[in-house]
């Protein structure tokens, strides 16, 4: 099996923990975009993870031909339909005849949560790289020892 | 009751591929062989330098592909080095040989 393959498979799993980051930013930062331009408050946005479809021939031979890059995760934004947060502020000027304001269904408390926890999967996708990389070099050393 | 254990596929050996690895091989001189692996290296050390560049101008795609490309081309060239270093070994042996 190739050792290249562990790169590819890690390097997905970063960039499906970047991708997550950049969602948890935007939701962040519209975390208070109560009117957009229909009117609207801003749709929270979310990162939907599906498991990789290997090939078929993948599948049948149970990756013994080392492709594992088909088996990497996949990663697909998509809006959430979490409920906007409705805010009693008469004086805003978007608020309804009731008085509310609808802000965007972000709570910012469980994006926190959500950041540091992008933040550990994306370390563990480089430890696991780095053991590869170890094991590669390590391998590399068979026969120089005296 | 007994279950009895799930039995191992019976391939035979000129299903596999490797059979038909070998026999490619066996057709394919070791120079030439040898200089298609530098030339891939040499490709795996080229692309590290665009995407080092790309980082440098900021249109690299993201900074774990520019690390990853540089980790596999050291890996590359780590294993050529250590390759060379094997070849020369048993040509030195060769000629220290008493004739």
């Amino acid at each position: 099996m190739n050792i290249y393959s562990i790169f590819d498979v890690s390097a997905a799993g970063m960039s499906l923990e970047r991708m997550r980051l950049e969602v948890s930013a935007i939701n962040l930062a519209n975390a208070d975009a109560a009117r957009g331009p229909n009117g609207a408050p801003f749709t929270p946005l979310q990162v939907v993870v599906r498991p990789g479809a290997p090939a078929f021939a993948d599948l049948l031979q149970g990756y013994s031909s080392g492709n594992l890059a088909g088996a990497a995760p996949t990663g697909q934004i998509e809006r959430s339909d979490a409920p906007p947060r409705e805010i009693y502020e008469p004086g805003n000027p978007a608020a309804d005849a009731r008085g509310f304001v609808s802000y965007p269904g972000i709570d910012p408390v469980s994006e926190m949560v959500q950041l540091i926890s992008i933040t550990r999967a994306y370390e563990a996708n480089v430890s696991a790289l780095n053991a590869g990389r170890q094991m590669a070099l390590k391998a590399l050393q068979i026969g120089n020892g005296l | 009751m007994t279950i009895s254990p799930i039995a191992a596929l019976a391939a035979s050996a000129s299903d596999l591929p490797t059979a038909q690895l070998e026999a490619q091989r066996a057709r394919i001189p070791f120079s030439s062989w040898l200089s298609g692996q530098v030339q891939q290296v040499n490709d795996r050390l080229s692309q590290a330098d665009m995407l080092t560049r790309q980082l440098a101008v900021g249109d690299a795609p993201s900074i774990h592909q520019v690390m990853i490309a540089l980790e596999k081309a050291r890996l590359s060239l780590e294993l050529l080095v250590q390759v060379r270093d094997k070849a020369l070994e048993s040509y030195q042996t060769l000629m220290q040989m008493q004739v």
